[in-house]
């Protein structure tokens, strides 16, 4: 590849040109687009970052002033009252979601006024830009996912919009595993387990649920590690590290 | 303190932070905030740019904490990121003004860049990317070093390192397929 040659006499790296640092603001912005929607850039732009990292070593600590972090403090109340209010008046499955987390006992332990917030856009973005539905929330389901020692993994919100079902399951413990991946598993009472979907070790992951066995209220929900890309054979192969049920909150 | 131990720390504060815990952000400024504002301030050469941007990065810091993933990338190279392109955003927008603040920032790397490298070799990601750089001609090595720490377009760099806009643009294009096939070695 290094044959392809523009008119400037070298290939353009697009991720190394943004990472550099050296193009305008127009490519820029064009760079940022392009790292949400397609994720081998975004990978490319990630191995940038981590190839150039040393270079911030050389770069001195300077103590900032003392009236900056006051500013910051300032401006985070601010966004989390604006937060709050954004979340109560005009969108009702925001609220209702976040009645969810106090119902599974998750914002006594802090639970992430980001994630939440990341949660309420998935909610809410769908009312907000699809066809107006009036009571879309059919069902809501909650549940937390444990370990065997009763410490809490994932939780899991699932709900219904329009035509299809999500679930939104949040890492509560990041666990570090290089090599394998958690998938999530539905199983139904006296059935063989059935993938939902790969999870993610440290960040909330979205997903859609075709499969409507997850409603049964004896069904279990249960998360192994796989190897990348999930378990080549359709069933666990790897240890259960979670599990527990949907129950309505 | 030892580099892994911080980093473990980091990881934790930014896990915390991921969950909503306020205090975990003013945890990360005190560790990290002299460190980010160097960056900022290297880009814009400007205290006040740069503490008005050190502020911004922290809020988005706290705004994208949900993001941070620790397999990924290590916190303070996470967060420095941030920092250098915040700080380059508003570089592009004070340009726009007709302002330019970056220059003599541009010229110290360009004079100084081999005396950077060596601050950058006491650990093992350092000593590679310092050997890497040192393979490629003088030219390039200041053409990367400053557009890194300079953080200004193609079109600036040129005017500042007076090569013609072509010359540079494929000098630091091929410089950097060279680094990365080096680096993957």
């Amino acid at each position: 590849m290094s044959d392809l040659r523009s008119e400037d006499g070298g290939e353009a790296d697009r991720a190394a040109e943004y990472v550099l640092g050296v193009l305008d603001g127009a490519e820029r912005r064009a760079a940022e687009r392009q790292i949400d929607r397609d994720p081998a850039f975004a990978r490319a732009v990630d191995g940038w970052n981590a190839r150039l990292a040393p270079f911030y070593e050389a770069i001195e600590p300077v103590e900032p002033p003392a009236g900056v972090w006051p500013r910051i403090a300032e401006e985070l109340g601010r966004m989390r009252r604006l937060e709050r209010v954004d979340v109560s008046p005009h969108k009702p499955k925001g609220r209702r979601v976040s009645g969810i987390w106090q119902w599974i006992g998750l914002s006594g332990m802090g639970l992430a006024a980001t994630s939440l917030a990341a949660l309420i856009v998935v909610v809410g973005g769908i009312g907000e830009f699809g066809p107006q539905p009036p009571a879309a929330v059919d069902t809501i389901l909650a549940g937390t996912l444990m370990n065997d020692q009763g410490q809490a993994m994932f939780t899991v919100v699932f709900y219904h919009e329009d035509d299809h079902d999500v679930a939104t399951l949040i890492p509560v413990v990041n666990s570090s595993d290089a090599d394998r991946v958690p998938e999530l598993w539905v199983v139904p009472p006296g059935g063989s387990p059935r993938s939902l979907g790969i999870l993610h070790n440290s960040q909330p992951v979205v997903l859609a649920v075709a499969d409507r066995q997850v409603l049964d209220p004896d069904a279990a929900l249960a998360v192994s590690m796989e190897p990348a890309g999930g378990s080549p054979t359709g069933l666990p192969t790897g240890p259960v590290v979670a599990h527990g049920g949907l129950r309505t909150p | 303190m030892q580099p892994d131990q911080g980093r473990a720390a980091l990881v934790g504060i930014m896990g915390r932070l991921a969950l909503g815990e306020q205090d975990a952000l003013r945890e990360l400024y005190q560790r990290t905030s002299a460190k980010l504002f160097g960056v900022c301030l290297r880009i814009l050469n400007d205290r006040e740019e740069a503490e008005d941007v050190l502020q911004d990065v922290y809020l988005t810091v706290w705004r994208r904490a949900d993001r941070f993933d620790s397999e990924r990338a290590s916190p303070i190279t996470w967060l420095a990121t941030i920092a250098r392109n915040r700080s380059i955003d508003r570089l592009r927008q004070i340009g726009r003004r007709g302002g330019d603040h970056s220059m003599d920032a541009a010229v110290d790397v360009a004079d100084d860049g081999p005396d950077a490298f060596e601050l950058m070799a006491d650990r093992d990601d350092g000593r590679r990317l310092r050997e890497c750089l040192g393979a490629l001609d003088a030219p390039t090595q200041t053409s990367i070093a400053s557009a890194f720490y300079g953080g200004i377009t193609y079109e600036q760099l040129a005017e500042r390192l007076r090569v013609p806009l072509g010359t540079l643009k494929s000098r630091i294009r091929r410089g950097l397929i060279k680094l990365r096939e080096c680096l993957s070695q």
